[in-house]
C-alpha cells in the first residue's frame, strides 16, 4: 500500500475527471456520511447504501445502514464513517412503507467526526424519498423540502366538546395548503342565532383571515354542514353553508384553522371535522 | 379514540392513513366565556357593557393541551408543547 502522507505516491484507480465531475468525494478519514430524515409516514424503513474506495486500494467497498425514522417529523439520523479515500456513490431507498412525496425528506451530508457527529461540511443531496424515487448521489440535484406537489391528505379532526369551537393546528415540521375544510354544527334547543365563520391565524389571538358564509343564521335545534374551499362561492343551501378560502395560501407550523361562532350555546355541538390539504415537510 | 381532559375534544391519535394526529385545544368559545362570566348565553340580549366584557375576556383555556412537538430537532424527540390536563381513552 502507498503511504497516504506521501503526495503522488498513489494514483486513484479512476480517471481524474471522475473525481471532479462524477462525484468522487475525498475524505481524510475523519468524516462521516450523515443521513438526516424528517418523516411523517408510518412504517417506513430506509436503507442508506453506497460505495467507497480507500486510499491505496483498488477494490471498491460497499456499505449499508438501515434507519427507521420517527413518524412525528422530528429529525432521525444514521451515519456511515468514511474511510481515508473516496466516497463514490450513495443512495437512500425505501425498504418498507409507502411514503408519499411530501412525507419523507432525506438529506445526505458530510460531517466532521467519526465517533460523534460534528459540524456538517457539505450537503451531498436532498429530496423526498418514496418507494419509486430513491435519493441518489451523484446524479440528483439538491431539492428543498418545499419543492414538489406535496402529499395529498384528508384529515379527520378533533370533535370538540359541547359548546366549544373547532380548532385544527398545522403540526410542527409541516407546511399546509388547505383545499377544503368541513364541519357540521348541531344546535341545541337554546334560542339564539348562530353565525359561524372560519378564522386562519398564526397561533396568536389575531387572525390573518376570516371567512364566513352569507349572513343567514342557523337557528336552534337544527343541523347544518359548513364547507370552506378554494374556488367555491359563498352560498347558503337548505342544510349547508359554504364560503371560499384563499387559493394557494400556505400555512406554517402552529398556524390554525378554527371556527368562531357568534351566538354559540353551551350545548351546541360541532362534529364531522374533515379537511383536505397538501402537506410538505418543513424544518422547524 | 382519546378524550382531552382540558377541552373535552375527542380524536384519533393515529389517523386512518397511519399518520400521527397532534391535538391542540381550541381557545375558549363565547359560550364557555359567557358561562364563566355569568353572562346571558344569547349575545342578542347582551348590553353594551356585557358585549365589552365578552370581547375583553381572555380566551386562553386553562390546562390546555398541545401535542405538537417542540421542534423537529433530534434533541427534542418526543417532547410535546403542553401536556395540559391529559387525556383519557374513550370507546
Amino acid at each position: 500500500m502507498s503511504d497516504p502522507q506521501a503526495p503522488g505516491s498513489y494514483a486513484p484507480p479512476f480517471p481524474a475527471p471522475l473525481s471532479i465531475f462524477a462525484g468522487a468525494y475525498y475524505s481524510d478519514g475523519g468524516e462521516s456520511l450523515l443521513l438526516s430524515v424528517n418523516n411523517a409516514a408510518t412504517g417506513v424503513t430506509l436503507k442508506l447504501a453506497g460505495r467507497t474506495i480507500a486510499f491505496g486500494e483498488t477494490r471498491v467497498s460497499p456499505f449499508e445502514v438501515t434507519l427507521v425514522p420517527a413518524t412525528d417529523r422530528s429529525t432521525s439520523t444514521a451515519r456511515v464513517v468514511l474511510p481515508a479515500g473516496w466516497l463514490l456513490s450513495a443512495v437512500v431507498t425505501v425498504t418498507a412503507g409507502t411514503p408519499l412525496v411530501g412525507q419523507c425528506f432525506a438529506r445526505l451530508s458530510i460531517a466532521h467526526g467519526v465517533t460523534t457527529v460534528g459540524p456538517e461540511l457539505w450537503t451531498v443531496t436532498a429530496d423526498y424519498v418514496t418507494a419509486k424515487q430513491p435519493v441518489t448521489w451523484p446524479g440528483r440535484p439538491i431539492q428543498s423540502s418545499l419543492d414538489g406537489g406535496g402529499a395529498l391528505r384528508s384529515i379527520a379532526g378533533t370533535t370538540p366538546g359541547a359548546g366549544a369551537e373547532v380548532s385544527e393546528a398545522v403540526p410542527t415540521g409541516a407546511r399546509w395548503e388547505v383545499f377544503s375544510f368541513h364541519a357540521r354544527l348541531v344546535t341545541a334547543v337554546a334560542v339564539a342565532n348562530r353565525f359561524p365563520r372560519l378564522l386562519l391565524d398564526d397561533g396568536g389571538a389575531i387572525p390573518y383571515g376570516e371567512y364566513h358564509p352569507p349572513p343567514t343564521a342557523q337557528t336552534a335545534s337544527t343541523t347544518a354542514a359548513y364547507s370552506w374551499g378554494q374556488g367555491v362561492p359563498a352560498q347558503v343551501g337548505q342544510v349547508n353553508y359554504q364560503a371560499p378560502l384563499p387559493v394557494g395560501l400556505r400555512m406554517g407550523a402552529a398556524h390554525r384553522l378554527r371556527t368562531v361562532t357568534t351566538g354559540i350555546q353551551a350545548a351546541d355541538q360541532w362534529d364531522q371535522v374533515q379537511y383536505l390539504l397538501r402537506e410538505w415537510i418543513e424544518g422547524a | 379514540m382519546v378524550k382531552c381532559l382540558a377541552c373535552g375534544g375527542v380524536y384519533a391519535p393515529v389517523l386512518a392513513d397511519g399518520t400521527l394526529y397532534f391535538h391542540a385545544c381550541p381557545a375558549l368559545s363565547d359560550a364557555e366565556v359567557s358561562a364563566a362570566l355569568g353572562l346571558p348565553l344569547d349575545p342578542a340580549t347582551h348590553t353594551k357593557a356585557q358585549r365589552d366584557q365578552l370581547a375583553a375576556a381572555s380566551r386562553a383555556r386553562p390546562n390546555a393541551r398541545d401535542e405538537n412537538i417542540l421542534s423537529t430537532a433530534a434533541t427534542n424527540k418526543g417532547a410535546i408543547k403542553a401536556a395540559g390536563a391529559g387525556v383519557a381513552s374513550v370507546p
